[in-house]
């Protein structure tokens, strides 16, 4: 079986995340990584066994000739980066936001299917253990119909760390949605898991703690598909401690996850009837979470963290480009979520 | 003689350029452009201009070199993630290596640590100095002594590329306001309780305004160019001794759990051992339990001040007491403003 090879460009936070995912991949090689810092670029290639570092990538594509790039730089750079990485012949597995307009990414897509590449973006949150028990039950009808999905954020990130300090500004202070939009894919890709397109939306920008850096630093969104379904997508910087939610409710029952401190509450018809039905179901969940409790302890230990779903989505991206099939973050799963995003931000929209 | 201090406004720092005043000093004070300036020691004092400046933006660097006859490099990252600590201290580095290299005749006194030092493979009670073997486990120790590993290779490295004079600065706990327990007494578990960890082990301190004179006489000394120099102050005392004296000043004499070093040392081999044959390598441990940094910070040693004393003449200005009565002296109450009476009826 040939060996893939595969080269980092960005070495910043996320990507000790995706070199998590080499040393358990034995067709997969980790030839290069590629930071503007020698020092980084130098630690990580070390750390993980590639063999190369470079400060500059396009010198990079062209001693490795990788076969697969990972775009792990600050989104603004993703688009001349990628275009060039495509141009080269690799396939592109990018960070999100993926570009920062819908029109930069079909221009992307146009040179990936000329190239017969594959182009996909990081949906994290979509391949954790717990979203993808959720989606099953949702597939399989335990809730019944969908009627609404709400995708809350609450993060304290509006004083001082890397996006609330003034000393250096964070680079995502300069997209469309400002600090926000760098979360913004999440909610939009994990609220098209339930939604088909937004036929009606309202998207309420506010900035609410008074950082200026900040364009925005609270989003209260609600989208109404044509089938009716409801989807709310909330980002605050004002609740704490941090959480980031999931909830799915439909006509029959109703999911509830939690990432951070990862848990699935699921309350739905079991065993028991009208009247020993609640009953059961509280019991269910008083088990599942002290289940979750050890699970977490036992995580924090082992030190998986709420990233865990970006090794499953890397591992499935790998399968597929190596049997040449659709990845498992589609093109259309991409665009869509550029659609919301840029509905969320349509003037016609806001309130 | 003008000097650049970076990292100007931390605890070290402050001290850097007070003693860099007292010594007759020019000082440009380097602080991150979000930083409030009014609470910092030397602010508005004469002799000290500020530039507002991140490390981290490397355009804004070559400007404040000019001028400048001597870099005293403190700035460093103690908190936060890996990537953030990296940043702050050897990204940091970078930019102010690249701007050196305009401008190869500034000599730069580096303040590293002795956390490069390697503790794991050498007996208990082995001799401490600058020719003490550095760490081998690096990827064992935590982020601070990583990225200062990282950052000190990277400055000695430049040095003998860009030709720049290089003094290496190796303190060992710095002590003063505000942070006056070292972590290598054991742990302040409360206001009440403190746990010691270990006995009658050295402990390598030096006091913030002792430190802080040495770095500014290595700055003036052409001597020390090309030199590296630990920097602990006279006749450490043992663990017992300092949380005794700490205790003294408190309130409330907190009550002492002792921890004998041996039963730790087991411990954290036998945590080790389940990590690595059981979780596989895969587990993350507290730093207690973590053999390279459980060693780093009570095994015990002799350190020596010698090398710096004969060199350079320094004498630590403060002694244990003296220091300590500087860090716990009563804050002076303002006197209360008169109340005129005829006014206020």
């Amino acid at each position: 079986m040939k060996t893939l090879k595969a080269a980092i460009i960005g070495a910043g936070n996320i990507t000790g995340e995706h070199l998590k995912f080499f040393p358990d991949r034995e067709d997969v090689e980790l030839s290069a990584i590629c930071d503007l810092s020698p020092s980084l670029g130098s630690y990580f290639a070390k750390k993980y066994n590639a063999s190369h570092s470079f400060t500059d990538y396009r010198e990079m594509l062209d001693v490795v000739r990788p076969d697969v790039v990972h775009v792990c730089t600050p989104p603004h750079v993703h688009f001349p980066i990628a275009k060039d990485c495509l141009e080269a012949g690799t396939h592109v597995i990018c960070e999100k936001p993926i570009t920062l307009t819908r029109q930069e990414y079909l221009d992307l897509a146009d040179i990936a299917n000329s190239n017969q590449r594959i182009l996909t973006e990081d949906h994290t949150y979509r391949f954790t253990r717990e979203f993808l028990e959720l989606e099953s039950l949702v597939n399989e009808g335990a809730f019944g119909t969908i009627r609404e999905v709400e995708i809350r954020f609450s993060l304290d990130i509006a004083e001082g760390g890397r996006y609330g300090s003034s000393d250096l500004p964070h680079p995502s202070h300069g997209l469309p949605a400002g600090v926000l939009h760098d979360f913004l894919p999440h909610m939009t890709y994990l609220t098209n898991r339930f939604l088909t397109s937004g036929e009606e939306i309202r998207a309420c920008w506010r900035q609410h703690t008074g950082n200026k850096l900040f364009k925005h630093d609270d989003l209260d969104a609600i989208v109404i598909d044509p089938a009716g379904r409801h989807g709310r997508l909330r980002f605050t910087c004002q609740q704490h401690p941090e959480a980031f939610q999931v909830f799915v409710r439909g006509d029959e029952g109703w999911g509830e996850l939690e990432y951070f401190r990862p848990f699935l509450r699921v309350t739905k018809s079991r065993p028991g009837g009208s009247k020993l039905g609640p009953l059961v179901n509280h019991v269910y969940n008083g088990f599942e979470l002290v289940r979750a409790g050890v699970i977490g302890i036992k995580d924090k230990i082992m030190q998986r963290s709420v990233y865990e779903g970006l090794v499953k989505f890397l591992d499935l991206t790998y399968d597929a480009i190596r049997d040449g099939t659709e990845p498992p973050v589609t093109h259309n799963d991409i665009d869509r979520s550029l659609v919301l995003i840029d509905q969320l931000l349509e003037e016609k929209n806001l309130v | 003689m003008k000097i650049l201090i970076t990292g100007a406004t931390g605890k070290l720092g402050q001290a850097v350029v007070n003693s860099a005043l007292e010594s007759g000093h020019q000082v440009r004070a380097m602080a991150r452009p979000g930083r409030k300036l009014e609470s910092i020691n030397w602010f508005e004092k004469p002799g000290v201009e500020v530039a507002r400046v991140d490390l981290r933006d490397r355009r804004s660097l070559p400007a404040v070199l000019e001028g400048v006859d001597v870099v005293v490099h403190l700035a460093a990252v103690l908190g936060g993630d890996f990537y953030e600590q990296f940043e702050g201290s050897v990204i940091a580095t970078e930019n102010l290596l690249a701007a050196l290299e305009e401008k190869p005749s500034i000599k730069l006194v580096h303040i590293s640590t002795f956390s490069v030092y390697g503790c794991l493979q050498r007996w208990p009670f082995a001799f401490w100095d600058e020719d003490s073997p550095r760490e081998k486990h690096i990827d064992e120790r935590d982020n601070y002594a990583k990225t200062k590993t990282i950052q000190e290779n990277i400055i000695r490295e430049a040095s003998e590329r860009i030709g720049f004079p290089l003094v290496v600065l190796r303190p060992g706990v710095i002590y003063g306001p505000g942070s006056w327990f070292p972590a290598q007494l054991g742990l302040e578990a409360s206001k009440k309780t403190w746990i010691r960890i270990g006995t009658i082990a050295p402990v390598p301190i030096t006091y913030v305004e002792n430190c802080a004179d040495a770095i500014i006489l290595a700055a003036e000394k052409d001597q020390a160019n090309g030199e590296t120099f630990n920097i602990v102050d006279n006749n450490l005392p043992t663990q017992w001794k300092l949380m005794n004296r700490l205790r003294a000043h408190q309130p409330v004499r907190p009550k002492v759990i002792p921890i004998p070093w041996i039963l730790m040392r087991m411990l954290g081999r036998s945590a080790w051992l389940f990590n690595k044959y059981v979780c596989k390598g895969n587990a993350k441990l507290p730093g207690l339990l973590t053999p390279a940094q459980l060693h780093a910070r009570f095994k015990p040693f002799f350190y020596s001040n010698r090398k710096i004393r004969d060199k350079l003449g320094w004498v630590p200005k403060y002694s244990l007491d003296e220091s300590l009565e500087r860090i716990f002296k009563p804050v002076p109450q303002e006197a209360p403003t008169p109340v005129d009476v005829a006014t206020t009826t």
